[in-house]
């Protein structure tokens, strides 16, 4: 073979292994439509969110003039808060895109690289003979030079890798000398120093920074401010040192404030998070409030319906117990008939519990019983001493058991039959009276239950959207974890060359809109 | 400082149908005393006067503390609403640095798609003249000037087409 078909050979022979090292980037499509549906459900809560404000500062039924005023002003202030938020989102969103644009044409140009591989041969072959071959060679050395450049200096790998520190909340662990550390297998090893308290000190943090900047930008002439706004943030506190009007101590400690707030190496994803749970309490305390006034508002027409509800429940209540009575009569009755004694006089110990508990729930049917009873005299035998034995667990061991169940045997059928009519008759006089009751409550009842029905509407779907909000806010963050432990599981896939994973990040962007269109769920 | 368990235990121990007056008065007075010390629980607090509003009977002695303790709730939410929003606000500045970190590399990233795509459509280009100089080489004949010519055209443009790759 002549040195210039070798040459041409291995020129193809080379961009096809480039092209072919190209094709082992995962194929993220799917981690990047999730992480879409993600972020869509999660800028819902944040506009939930503000819906919530909004709805608040129109409520002046719930609150003062003054109030509205005051949740009007932080309505502002969330919207225009709440925007690096969104950008963070939309950035995440971009992110993945890009990725996948990247990832998509890398796999294109894999496949026309080797359909143009065969093109360029049979091209070679077909022109043998002619004087051109040295056109064929400058073609594979434009491609050979370019793939190389991305090979070496753009891939995907490096992209991943250092938006792995962005987003994830992760840090290179580095020796002394600055150069990354790699484990065993060789691979990257990564740190996560974003803790528990990285809020709370990034916030104070910030506020010491910001406590410090505000007056200093303020003093700032236009042709200052101007010049500065072209600078990287930390050009920015060494340009204003340098214009005197940062000092050598404000410098230091914005600098070291900054040094406090790198250190955690929070990412996109942790900031986001920290946001959501903010917006979780925004929501707590607002639709709170909104709840308990809109309940006190309507406490008239609450009270009322609720009480006349509990005094029928037990108007209700004791005209059962004196339906229960008036049962175990007969049943007494059947019993001592059929000559069943025993079961007769445990029976009797029951209504005398029956009556006991009227007793409770009636004190003007005790008293009224016992008088009766008392001038019924011997012929209602030893019962006026039945009735006034206490049978509470307390009071009557069993001694004091058996000696009721003596006295209950002694009375005899027409003293127990008198007895129980005298009984009979109160109670069925009371009956009436709680009968009639019970109509009129009822009536009562039916007559408010609209406006007590509306109230209650208004009441849930207070309650309603407060638990839709904080429970998609919930799933937010759950979902945010998720994604940067598919970002983590991409990682992986990129340096082990194994397909990417996304399942929990779909089931969570699942539960996100489940609690968003709980219908199509 | 107040303790807030012992302040949430009163506060459970209150019934709305038995509690008098002055149990409901001194809870209230209890509350509100802790909201001027006890800044960070501002949520605790929160959970407990709203507790407190749920149980308070309907009684017209008690409608002074229904207002106190209305205006403390609106107090307590508008301090909430400040000091989450004011959170959010503390940690835009690192969020918004690592936003335009993030940009940079998706500015990267697409910049690596836009010149892969370059590659894909350099290729395209350089198939579609590849065929069409095959079509010719088919046609051709040793002797036939006028096609070599045409070919020779067709390789150059060929040749150019390298140059689509170091734009």
């Amino acid at each position: 073979m002549s040195k210039v078909k070798q040459s041409r050979l291995m020129t193809i022979v080379l961009i096809v292994s480039i092209f072919f090292t190209a094709c082992s980037v995962p194929d993220i499509s799917k981690f990047t439509d999730l992480s879409s549906e993600m972020t869509r459900g999660i800028r819902k809560g944040v506009k939930d969110t503000e819906n919530l404000l909004k709805a608040a500062s129109e409520r002046d039924d719930l609150y003062s003039a003054e109030t509205i005023e005051k949740i009007q002003t932080q309505l502002k202030n969330y919207q225009k808060a709440v925007k690096p938020t969104v950008a963070a989102l939309d950035g995440l969103d971009a992110y993945l895109e890009a990725l996948n644009a990247l990832s998509q044409a890398n796999k294109k140009s894999g496949e026309n690289a080797s359909a143009a591989v065969t093109s360029v041969a049979n091209l070679v072959n077909a022109v043998t003979g002619f004087t051109v071959a040295g056109s064929t060679i400058n073609i594979a050395t434009g491609l050979l030079t370019l793939a190389e450049e991305f090979r070496t200096a753009r891939d995907f790998k490096k992209r991943v890798t250092l938006a792995a520190e962005i987003v994830e909340g992760i840090r290179l662990e580095r020796d002394e000398t600055g150069k990354p550390l790699k484990d065993e297998n060789g691979q990257l090893i990564f740190l996560r120093t974003c803790t528990d308290d990285a809020s709370d000190q990034i916030i104070e943090a910030s506020k010491r920074i910001r406590s410090i900047a505000e007056p200093v930008l303020k003093s700032l002439n236009k042709e200052q401010s101007k010049a500065l706004k072209t600078l990287q943030p930390e050009k920015k506190w060494e340009r204003l040192r340098s214009w005197g009007v940062l000092s050598d101590s404000d410098f230091k400690t914005i600098t070291d404030k900054m040094i406090v707030i790198d250190n955690y190496s929070c990412g996109v994803i942790d900031f986001i998070k920290f946001n959501v749970q903010d917006l979780k309490q925004i929501n707590e305390a607002v639709s709170q409030v909104m709840y308990t006034s809109a309940r006190e508002k309507n406490r008239v027409v609450l009270g009322f319906y609720e009480s006349i509800l509990a005094n029928d429940r037990r108007v209700q209540n004791e005209l059962e117990r004196i339906l229960n009575f008036k049962a175990l009569i007969s049943i007494i009755n059947q019993y001592v008939n059929d000559g069943a004694k025993e079961r007769a006089l445990k029976t009797k110990l029951t209504l005398k519990n029956t009556l006991d508990s009227i007793f409770i729930l009636d004190s003007e049917i005790e008293t009224a019983v016992m008088d009766r009873i008392r001038m019924c005299a011997a012929d209602c035998g030893e019962m006026l001493r039945v009735l006034q034995t206490s049978t509470d667990r307390s009071s009557c061991d069993e001694e004091c058991r058996r000696a009721l169940e003596e006295t209950l045997g002694r009375i005899t059928r027409p003293q127990f039959d008198r007895s129980v009519s005298l009984i009979e008759a109160i109670l069925d006089n009371r009956a009436k009276t709680l009968f009639e009751q019970n109509q009129r409550y009822l009536a009562d009842l039916a007559r408010i239950k609209p406006s007590y029905d509306s109230v209650n509407v208004e009441l849930n779907a207070i309650k309603s959207k407060q638990n839709q909000l904080d429970v998609l806010l919930d799933s937010s963050l759950t979902a945010l974890d998720a994604w940067a432990e598919t970002h983590a599981n991409l990682r992986i896939a990129v340096n082990t060359k194994k397909p990417l994973t996304a399942s929990k990040l779909a089931s969570k962007v699942r539960e996100i809109w489940g609690i968003i269109n709980p219908e199509t769920d | 400082m107040t303790d807030l368990n012992e302040l949430a235990q009163e506060v459970a121990s209150l019934s709305m149908t038995e509690g008098n007056d002055f149990e409901f008065m001194d809870a209230l007075d209890h509350i509100e005393e802790a909201g001027k010390t006890t800044d960070a629980e501002i949520g605790n607090l929160r959970n407990i006067l709203n507790s407190f509003r749920l149980k308070l009977p309907n009684r017209e002695t008690l409608n002074p503390d229904r207002v106190r303790a209305k205006d403390l709730a609106e107090t307590l939410m508008l301090a909430t609403l400040i000091q989450r929003i004011d959170r959010i606000n503390a940690r835009n500045d690192a969020l918004t640095r690592l936003s335009n970190a993030l940009q940079t590399q998706i500015d990267k990233a697409n910049n690596d798609a836009n010149r892969l795509n370059q590659i894909k459509e350099a290729v395209d280009e350089a198939t579609k003249t590849v065929s069409e100089v095959k079509a010719l080489v088919a046609e051709l004949t040793a002797t036939d000037v006028t096609i070599k010519n045409k070919l020779n055209a067709l390789i150059e443009i060929l040749a150019d087409v390298s140059t689509i790759f170091s734009a």
